[in-house]
């Protein structure tokens, strides 16, 4: 193979393909089950006798129930209005980050500094973190908006808490490469208003 | 599921196998858990039918109105959204939801929906001997079994929907039962009678959820699945194909496949004809083509003359739709087109286009596209064309794979891009595919030019 200068009759059978093979990508995100439950959510149950057209257009302007579940809802960082401060790390042991495989945190983590403890699991294909700011903190990052980030990363952080008044908070995640990456070695910080 | 490679055993070599592996996926979501959720299920089904690749390749455009006012978007809280397609409503109430008329050819054996139900039901995760069920035609056979596992809901399913079916199926469903008896689902020492006609939703209705996990690994489900899409699509895609409104057209008897398959050969060439001005009119581009495609023959598409198919109902829609489609630059004249509205799976010869890029590697020919253009790409592009286009890397991760937009590269690429740093990742997929879609055009157009 070589790279020479196309001719249009080299050009074109090529440009076919980028488009049959551009036609063929998945342009939406996979639909989850996470994504699955917040849709069946946002639009509510059918009707006994009702219309299909009828029941998804109720659903759309129905407002969101509230997520069955103990987590709270995942906030989208926006890095043109939004800025990440990383506060705090957390090391896991290297038995936790053995392997190749992006494994998450089996026991409760606590961070290098002592200020905020953090528990992961999985629940169906979600994961479910669950971040507490301890001690004198409590009041510091009471009300606040957190983010946790991969050290490789650490400007824009994967997930989002938004911390109640005791400084507890909760969010359920689908479970991504990208979160697990974050999850070895994670950065928590404030979000702020850029 | 990822479709760049070989999945499932599927031979992922059209829009309908794709959409076998989706909806292969759905069944995964909604048939591991107990009781089947309707509604959870109908809306799997929609979102997936919605996405773009099947209102692209799969689904009834509709001309007379604009591409968001048939879209209801409903955003979820992870920032993202999911929308439903008005046509995709038809195809689940028109296509989905169809009881399949036995096949002619088929003697003893069931239809493949019967099939279906019985493989299904092999992978369930009750217990109980579920792994050797049988459907099968037997005229000494009756119902039997009070096992609450057999009962609940398979056999009570199936009692509802014999009743609402009554004998309103085919003359063939009704001469085969005459001559080999009713169709059966077999559990050990258990037996429940089987519609003669089912559809998708009642196969499922009729499931013994949970299934296994594991269920949707079986390779002679998906092979059913398959077939079962195919049989069930078929009316649909030659409708899409000749220009007639599938929520219109889709449940009447006339025209019947036979003469669809014909007039679906009428649009491309008039289409052709008006396109390169050899006629400037779309009536007199469609009576040519009419004329041409009709020869000598008695008839086409059930209609003697140009004339008689013009002021027909038929006729007018499909001419209509002829003169709506032409203000479209994406209506006909892409080979593609014709290829995603294949009749069959099992017999479409793998497309031309694919073969010539074989013979590159699969890098090597998306470098000489970039080459031939560095101004067209930017980095973010070059990096998208490449792995995406090129080399079929998935744009978003799912199932412990990464996509492009988790690697830490790409994304430095994309936050040193002004216009696409702050943009939310379903935004930024959809702005990178209109950008490779917007490259693409312009190639093809300059080749095509350069070729005149």
């Amino acid at each position: 193979m070589t790279d020479d200068k196309l001719t249009p009759d080299e050009a074109e059978p090529l440009w076919r393909e980028a488009r049959r093979r551009l036609r063929d990508v998945e342009v939406e995100p996979p639909l989850t089950r996470a994504r699955l439950d917040a849709l069946q959510r946002r639009i509510g149950p059918r009707g006994p006798s009702e219309d299909l057209r009828s029941w998804l257009r109720r659903g759309r302007h129905a407002r969101e129930a509230p997520p069955a579940a103990d987590a709270g809802v995942i906030v989208p960082f926006q890095p043109g209005r939004q800025r990440f401060r990383p506060v705090s790390r957390f090391t896991r042991l290297a038995a936790d980050t053995a392997g190749g495989r992006l494994e998450l945190p089996e026991r409760e983590l606590e961070s290098d500094d002592g200020r905020f403890r953090m528990r992961v699991r999985r629940e169906a294909d979600q994961v479910v973190l669950e971040l507490q700011a301890l001690g004198f903190t409590t009041d510091q990052f009471a009300g606040r908006l957190v983010g946790l980030a991969s050290p490789d990363e650490e400007d824009v952080p994967v997930a989002m808490v938004a911390l109640d008044e005791d400084a507890d908070g909760s969010v359920r995640l689908a479970d991504t490469p990208e979160l697990r990456r974050a999850l070895l070695r994670p950065v928590i910080g404030l979000v702020e208003e850029a | 599921m990822r479709l760049s490679k070989p999945v499932r055993g599927f031979q992922v070599n059209s829009i309908l196998d794709r959409l076998a592996v989706d909806v292969l996926g759905v069944l995964e979501l909604c048939l591991s858990e107990a009781p089947l959720d309707h509604d959870r299920l109908q809306l799997a089904l929609l979102a997936t039918l919605s996405r773009r690749r099947y209102v692209v390749n799969l689904l009834y455009r509709d001309f007379r109105r604009d591409g968001e006012s048939a879209i209801q978007r409903y955003d979820l809280p992870d920032g993202t959204s999911i929308q439903i397609h008005d046509q995709a409503i038809v195809y689940l109430d028109k296509v989905l939801a169809r009881r399949p008329k036995l096949a002619r050819r088929l003697r003893e054996t069931p239809g493949n929906m019967h099939l279906l139900l019985g493989l299904l039901a092999r992978h369930s995760a009750r217990g109980g001997g579920w792994a050797d069920v049988e459907v099968r035609r037997d005229p000494d056979l009756g119902a039997r079994g009070e096992d609450p596992d057999f009962l609940e809901p398979l056999a009570r399913a199936l009692a509802a929907q014999r009743q609402r079916l009554g004998d309103d199926y085919g003359e063939d469903s009704a001469r085969r039962r005459r001559e080999h008896g009713p169709i059966w689902l077999v559990r050990g020492a258990c037996a429940a009678e089987l519609p003669e006609e089912m559809s998708l939703f009642e196969v499922l209705e009729a499931t013994p959820v949970p299934l296994q996990a594991d269920f949707a690994d079986d390779p002679e489900l998906q092979r059913m699945l398959a077939r079962v899409m195919d049989s069930l699509n078929e009316r649909y895609m030659l409708l899409r194909a000749s220009g007639l409104d599938p929520d219109e057209w889709h449940d009447r008897d006339e025209p019947s496949i036979a003469r669809l398959r014909e007039l679906k050969q009428l649009r491309r060439p008039a289409e052709d004809l008006l396109r390169l001005q050899i006629e400037t009119d779309v009536d007199a581009a469609y009576r040519r083509t009419f004329d041409e495609l009709k020869g000598t023959a008695a008839s086409l598409g059930g209609f003697a003359s140009f004339d008689a198919f013009a002021t027909s109902p038929v006729g007018q829609a499909i001419l209509r739709h002829g003169v709506l489609s032409l203000d479209e630059p994406v209506a006909g004249g892409d080979e593609d087109d014709e290829r995603a509205r294949h009749e069959t799976i099992a017999s479409e010869a793998p497309p031309v286009d694919a073969a010539v890029a074989e013979r590159h590697d699969a890098g090597a020919w998306t470098r000489r596209l970039l080459a031939a253009h560095p101004g067209w790409f930017d980095p973010v592009m070059a990096a998208f064309f490449t792995a995406v286009i090129g080399h079929g890397r998935p744009i978003h991760g799912a199932d412990g794979e990464a996509g492009l937009l988790d690697d830490l590269a790409f994304r430095r690429l994309v936050r040193a891009e002004p216009s696409l740093r702050d943009l939310a990742p379903g935004e930024l997929a959809e702005e990178l595919y209109e950008r490779a879609e917007a490259i693409i055009r312009r190639g093809l157009a300059e080749a095509s030019l350069s070729r005149t």
